[in-house]
C-alpha cells in the first residue's frame, strides 16, 4: 500500500474512466438506484464513478478519450438494447443504469476469460504483481475458470523489446487495449505508437514496426503509465520490485515544474511517476523528469567537503566544521586585505527558493556587500527588466492551462518540444484542436511541422534581428487598424501609447522595409501579423532565443508592446509567457538574487524597503548596487575581486567566452563551489562543499507560471546536509548568526518581507497543492492570471523599441552565424543528464550546418569541423541539416569539451548584460583533430580529477 | 584595472546609450543613461568609467560620454 504526504492525493489517484466534461447543462441519472447529477456530455462510466460506483474497465482511463474496446464496462440501461459500454455512452436526463446484473456479470466474466486465455499466467513472478489492472479486474469480475485452455494460437512467444534504456516492452502481456497508443497520441502528441495488423494479428508497434529506440518515441513515459498490465514497464521496477510508498515532489529540470510521485522502496527511488494532481503537468512528464534521476546516486557524487590552498594542489577531504571554518577564514582575510567588496556570491536557479534567499541574504549581511548575482543573468534577466518596464512585474502573465483557450499562438525563440516538453504536449493538444501557430525562429523547430500539426507561418528570422521582426509585427497592427483601442484607452498610459504609435507607424518598420534585415518575406510577416492581431485570443510564448541577444530586453519590451496594443493581456488564452530554462529561474530572481534588488524586485536604494530588511535581518544594508557576474570576472582579472561563493551553477561551462572566465577563476584567491559533482567550475575551486540533489531536501521551486511548488525530501542528504544548512553554517562562521530549524521557517521570513508572498506558507502549499504568486490579502489563493484589472496598480506602458543591429555580424573572416540551443534528452550543462542513460540519445554536441554551406567547405556528415570566432576556437562533429538556413550554424552546449562557449563572445544585452549566446559570427572549416583549447582543457580536467581522487584515497 | 575591463565598460555604456537615445533629445537621453548607470552599476564601475572618460572619449557614444560627464559632475 502506498502512503503519501500530500493530503489531496487520494482524490487525484482515483481514475474516473473518462475525462471530465464542462457544460452549463446538468444531467441527472440513476445508477444502481442512486441519483447522480453530472455535466452534459459525461459518460455513464464517469457518472457512476462520481457516485462511488466502480464499473470494471480496462481500456478506459480518465486522461484518455473513451475508446470502447475492452467491453468490460458493459451495463444495462433501461430503454436501450443490448449491453452498451459505459465509457462510450453519454448520460441522458432520467437515464436508469444498472451496473451489476446477472447478465452483465456473466458477460464481463466471458470477456475476461477470453483475455486470460491468451495471457501468460505468471502473476507471481510478474513485475506488475500487486499493481496490475488486469489482475484486479479478473478479481473484480469474479473470474474462476478459463474454459478454452491455453493451446492453440496465442501471443505468448512474442519477442520482448528492451531497446529503450528505461523501460521494456513485453508484448506477451499485451491485451491490445490501445491505452498506450492513445496516450502517445492524446497526452504526449508524438503519435509514435500504433496498432499494426488486424483482428488476432493486432499488436502494438512503435513507428514503422521498429524498436522503441529506433522509432519516434520520445520516452515521455505516458504509455507506461497508461498500460494496465506489465507490457510496458520501467526496468527499475523489474529489477527492484513494486514501490511501497510515495512522496509528492517537484521535478528539478526545466521551468515547467512538473509534480511527481517519487515512488520509494526503503530509501531507494524506484521510479518517478508524474502526479495527476500537479497543476503544471496534470500527470504528464518527459524523459528527463520521468527517468533521468539516477544522477542523484551516481558514483561521481561528492559527499565529503574538500579544501586546498591552490588549484594545482591535491584536494583534501575534511569534515564539515573544518571546511566551513577554512572557507570563512579565507573570505574574512580576503575582505581584510582587499576590502569588503572584493567578494561575492552566485545563487542557483537549480536550488530552492529558500536556498537562493539564504545565499543572497548571506552575501548582503555576512559578506556585507551587494555583490550577488544568479545564473538568470545569462538567461532571463531581460525578461525581468523588459516586463517590469512595460507591465509592471517581472514575470509571465498566465497559467500553462491558459493555452487551451488561445486561438493564435506565437512561439518566438523557443523550442518547447525540446526544452519544455510537457508544456509542448499541452500546446500541441491545443493546436490539434484548431488553434493557429506562428513560429518565429531561425531554425525549423519541431513544432513547425510535426504529426497533425503544421505552423501557419514559420518566420525564419535572421539571428540578431528579433527587434526588427517584432516591430514589423506591431507596425502592421498599427497601420492596418488592428489595435484594441478600448483596451489601450482603458489600460495603458496615453502618452506612452501616443509616442509609441507615432514611432512604430514609421514606414521604416514596415514588413517590406524590414525584410532585408530579418530575412522574412513581407507577405508572410504581414499575413502572420494580421492573423495574430485579429485573433480573439492571441498568446505569445518566448524563450532564450528572445532574451540572449544584444537587444534581449528591447525584444521583451517589443513583445509586451504587441500584447498591449492588441489587448492580449489580463484574461485566459492570451498573455506574455516567458518559458524559463531552469527549474527555479523565476524563483531565484524573485528571491533577490540580482545585485541591485532585494527580494521582491525592490531596488537596494529604496530606503523604505531597506529599512524593512534591516529590521528583520538586524544589520545595516548597503544601498549601492553590486557587481554583475561578467563584472565580477573582469574585476577578478583586474585583481580587485578575490573571493566567490558559487552555489549550484557551472559558470566555467555555461558563461560566454570560456577562456576569459577561466582566467577570472584562476585569479581568485578563494573560490567556494557548492555542487553535487566536481563540475567544471569546481576544477578551479579551493573549497568544495557537497550539495544535495532535489531528492534530498525540503523547499519550494517557482516555475515559469509563477507557481510555487513544494519540493519534499525523499532521501537523506548524501553529505549529511541540505544546501540551506551549509549556507547557515557558513553564515554563522562568518559571524552573522542564522538559525532555522526547517526551510518552512525561511519561507515564513520571506512571506514577512515580500508583499507578493505574504500569504504563502508550507501549510497553505500543502492545502492548495501549489500557489501562483502574488498570494496576499487581495489574492489569498494566489493569482493564476496577472493584470486582470490593472498593471500592478498602474497603467501599462509602451516602450520605444529602436532596432540597433548587433556588432556581431557575418564578415568575410567569419561568414556564418552560430546560434545555440538545447535538446530534449539533455539538460543545460548536462552535469545531471550526462550521468544518466539519456546520453544514449545525445552522446555529444554536434554542429548543424546547411547542405549548401557544408558543400562549399567540403564538409560531410560526421566530419570534425573547426569553429572559430573572434573569441576562440573549438571543434565539433558536423551534421548536415536543412533545419538551419544557409549562413546559419547551430549547436548545443550540453558537454564541456564541446567548447560552445569558447566561441561565444562577451557581447551582451544592453540593459542586463545577458550574453548574446544566440549570435556569434564564425567560420567553419574541416579539421582533423580537436582544437588547442579542447586538448588543453581535457588535460586540465583530467589533472583535476586526479587531484580529487588522490585526495580521496589518502583519507 | 585592466584594459579588458575598461573596454567592457565602454561597450556597456555605448550599448545603453545606443538603445536609450533614439527618440530623445540629447539632454533627456543623457539623463536617462545616467539614471540607468546609477541604478545598475556599482559605484566602483561608475568611478572607473569617469576616470577613463578623457582617455576613451573617442570610442564613447556621444550620449554615453555626456552621461558619464554628468556622473563626474555629481561625484
Amino acid at each position: 500500500m502506498l502512503t503519501y504526504f500530500d493530503p489531496q492525493v487520494e482524490a487525484w489517484e482515483k481514475d474516473y474512466g473518462t475525462p471530465a466534461r464542462h457544460s452549463d447543462v446538468a444531467v441527472t441519472l440513476h445508477v444502481d438506484g442512486n441519483a447522480v447529477t453530472v455535466p452534459a456530455g459525461t459518460s455513464v462510466l464517469r457518472a457512476a464513478a462520481e457516485a462511488g460506483i466502480s464499473i470494471p474497465k480496462l481500456c478506459a482511463s480518465d486522461n484518455l478519450e473513451a475508446f470502447g474496446s475492452c467491453r468490460l464496462c458493459v451495463v444495462e440501461i433501461e430503454g436501450m438494447r443490448g449491453k452498451p459500454a459505459a465509457c462510450t455512452t453519454p448520460v441522458t436526463e432520467g437515464m436508469v443504469v444498472r451496473t451489476q446484473t446477472p447478465a452483465v456479470e456473466k458477460l464481463r466474466r466471458n470477456v475476461m476469460e477470453l483475455y486470460i486465455s491468451d495471457h501468460p499466467l505468471d502473476c507471481l513472478t510478474c513485475p506488475a504483481n500487486g499493481n496490475c489492472e488486469l489482475q484486479d479486474m479478473a478479481g473484480a469480475v469474479g473470474l474462476r475458470e478459463v474454459r478454452y485452455g491455453f493451446a492453440g494460437d496465442n501471443h505468448l512467444v512474442a519477442e520482448k523489446d528492451d531497446s529503450n534504456p528505461y523501460f521494456s516492452f513485453d508484448p506477451t502481456k499485451c491485451i491490445v487495449c490501445s491505452r498506450c497508443v492513445r496516450a502517445c497520441d492524446e497526452v504526449q502528441g508524438t503519435l509514435a505508437l500504433t496498432i499494426a495488423g488486424r483482428g488476432f494479428e493486432s499488436k502494438v508497434a512503435a513507428g514503422q514496426d521498429q524498436s522503441f529506440m529506433d522509432s519516434d518515441c520520445v520516452s515521455c513515459g505516458a504509455c507506461i503509465q497508461a498500460c494496465p498490465t506489465s507490457t510496458l514497464m520501467e526496468k527499475q521496477v523489474i529489477a527492484v520490485g513494486q514501490p511501497e510508498r510515495a512522496v509528492i515532489t517537484t521535478c528539478a529540470y526545466c521551468g515547467v515544474g512538473c509534480s511527481f510521485k517519487a515512488e520509494m522502496r526503503g530509501d531507494q527511488v524506484v521510479r518517478m511517476v508524474p502526479y495527476k494532481g500537479g497543476h503544471a503537468n496534470h500527470g504528464h512528464s518527459c524523459v528527463k523528469g520521468r527517468f533521468a534521476f539516477g544522477y542523484a546516486t551516481h558514483q561521481d557524487r561528492i559527499t565529503k567537503p574538500m579544501i586546498r590552498d591552490a588549484i594545482d594542489e591535491q584536494w583534501r577531504e575534511v569534515d564539515w566544521p573544518e571546511a566551513i571554518s577554512f572557507a570563512a577564514a579565507r573570505l574574512k582575510s580576503i575582505q581584510a586585505k582587499y576590502g569588503i567588496d572584493s567578494v561575492g556570491g552566485i545563487t542557483s536557479s537549480r536550488c530552492t527558493n529558500e536556498e537562493s534567499y539564504l545565499v543572497q541574504k548571506m552575501v548582503r549581511t555576512a559578506f556585507r556587500t551587494n555583490n550577488v548575482d544568479t545564473c538568470a543573468r545569462v538567461c532571463h534577466s531581460p525578461t525581468g527588466f523588459g516586463l517590469k518596464a512595460t507591465l509592471g512585474e517581472s514575470a509571465g502573465t498566465q497559467t500553462f492551462d491558459s493555452v487551451m483557450q488561445a486561438d493564435v499562438i506565437l512561439v518566438m525563440g523557443a523550442n518547447p518540444t525540446q526544452a519544455h516538453p510537457v508544456f509542448a504536449s499541452q500546446l500541441k493538444r491545443r493546436l490539434r484542436q484548431g488553434a493557429q501557430l506562428i513560429v518565429a525562429d531561425p531554425r525549423a523547430i519541431e513544432l513547425v511541422k510535426t504529426p497533425h500539426i503544421k505552423a501557419a507561418y514559420h518566420l525564419a528570422v535572421r539571428p540578431g534581428t528579433n527587434v526588427a521582426f517584432i516591430n514589423a509585427m506591431a507596425h502592421v497592427a498599427v497601420t492596418e487598424n488592428l489595435l484594441d483601442e478600448a483596451f489601450i484607452a482603458d489600460r495603458c498610459t496615453s502618452d506612452s501609447f501616443a509616442s509609441w504609435r507615432a514611432f512604430i507607424a514609421e514606414e521604416r518598420f514596415s514588413p517590406e522595409r524590414s525584410a532585408e534585415i530579418t530575412g522574412i518575406a513581407a507577405t508572410d510577416l504581414r499575413a502572420a501579423a494580421r492573423l495574430f492581431a485579429s485573433a480573439p485570443n492571441a498568446a505569445i510564448y518566448y524563450g532564450l532565443g528572445v532574451t540572449e541577444h544584444s537587444q534581449g530586453s528591447t525584444a521583451v519590451m517589443g513583445i509586451a508592446n504587441l500584447a498591449l496594443a492588441t489587448g492580449n493581456l489580463g484574461r485566459e488564452g492570451v498573455g506574455v509567457n516567458p518559458l524559463r530554462g531552469q527549474n527555479n529561474v523565476q524563483g531565484s530572481c524573485d528571491m533577490g538574487s540580482f545585485p541591485h534588488e532585494l527580494p521582491g524586485y525592490r531596488h537596494v536604494s529604496d530606503a523604505t524597503t531597506r529599512r524593512l530588511f534591516e529590521a528583520e535581518w538586524g544589520t545595516p544594508l548597503d544601498h549601492r548596487p553590486g557587481l554583475r557576474i561578467p563584472n565580477m570576472f573582469d574585476a577578478a582579472v583586474s585583481g580587485t575581486f578575490k573571493g566567490l561563493y558559487c552555489q549550484g551553477e557551472d559558470i566555467a561551462q555555461s558563461d560566454p567566452n570560456t577562456q576569459h572566465v577561466e582566467s577570472a577563476l584562476r585569479s581568485l584567491e578563494c573560490l567556494i563551489v557548492q555542487d553535487i559533482f566536481l563540475n567544471e567550475t569546481a576544477k578551479f575551486a579551493h573549497v568544495f562543499l557537497p550539495g544535495a540533489s532535489f531528492l534530498e531536501k525540503d523547499g519550494t521551486f517557482t516555475n515559469a507560471e509563477r507557481r510555487i511548488n513544494r519540493v519534499r525530501k525523499v532521501i537523506t542528504p548524501l553529505s549529511g546536509k541540505a544546501d540551506w544548512e551549509v549556507t547557515v553554517d557558513l553564515c554563522n562562521a562568518l559571524g552573522y548568526p542564522m538559525d532555522y530549524a526547517h526551510p518552512s521557517e525561511i519561507m515564513d521570513e520571506i512571506a514577512r518581507l515580500m508583499p507578493t508572498f505574504s500569504g504563502v506558507s508550507y501549510a497553505k502549499l500543502d492545502e492548495l497543492g501549489s500557489i501562483q504568486w502574488p498570494c496576499n490579502a487581495d489574492h489569498p489563493d494566489g493569482t493564476p492570471i496577472m493584470h486582470e484589472t490593472d498593471f500592478v496598480g498602474a497603467l501599462g506602458k509602451f516602450a520605444i523599441t529602436e532596432y540597433i543591429p548587433t556588432t556581431e555580424r557575418a564578415s568575410r573572416k567569419y561568414p556564418l552565424l552560430l546560434t545555440t540551443g538545447r535538446i530534449l534528452s539533455q539538460y543545460n550543462v548536462g552535469a545531471q543528464t550526462r550521468r544518466t542513460a539519456n546520453s544514449e540519445w545525445h552522446a555529444e554536441d554536434v554542429l548543424e550546418i546547411h547542405p549548401h554551406d557544408a558543400e562549399e567547405r567540403g564538409i560531410n556528415e560526421g566530419d570534425w569541423v573547426g569553429v572559430t570566432s573572434r573569441a576562440g576556437e573549438t571543434a565539433l562533429r558536423a551534421t548536415i541539416a536543412e533545419t538551419v538556413q544557409p549562413g546559419v550554424v547551430y549547436t548545443t552546449f550540453h558537454h564541456p569539451l564541446s567548447g560552445a562557449n569558447v566561441v561565444t563572445t562577451e557581447n551582451s544585452d544592453w540593459a542586463t548584460n545577458c550574453p548574446e549566446y544566440k549570435v556569434t559570427a564564425v567560420q567553419a572549416v574541416k579539421v582533423s583533430r580537436p582544437s588547442e583549447w579542447q586538448s588543453r582543457y581535457r588535460q586540465f580536467s583530467e589533472r583535476q580529477v586526479e587531484l580529487m581522487d588522490g585526495g580521496r584515497h589518502v583519507n | 584595472m585592466s584594459e579588458h575591463e575598461i573596454d567592457r565598460l565602454v561597450r556597456m555604456a555605448n550599448d545603453i546609450a545606443a538603445n536609450i537615445a533614439p527618440g530623445k533629445d540629447t539632454e533627456a537621453a543623457e539623463l536617462v543613461v545616467m539614471q540607468h548607470l546609477n541604478k545598475f552599476w556599482p559605484p566602483s564601475l561608475r568611478e572607473k568609467i569617469v576616470q577613463n572618460l578623457d582617455a576613451r572619449i573617442a570610442t564613447l557614444h556621444p550620449v554615453a560620454a555626456g552621461a558619464v560627464r554628468r556622473l563626474a559632475a555629481a561625484c
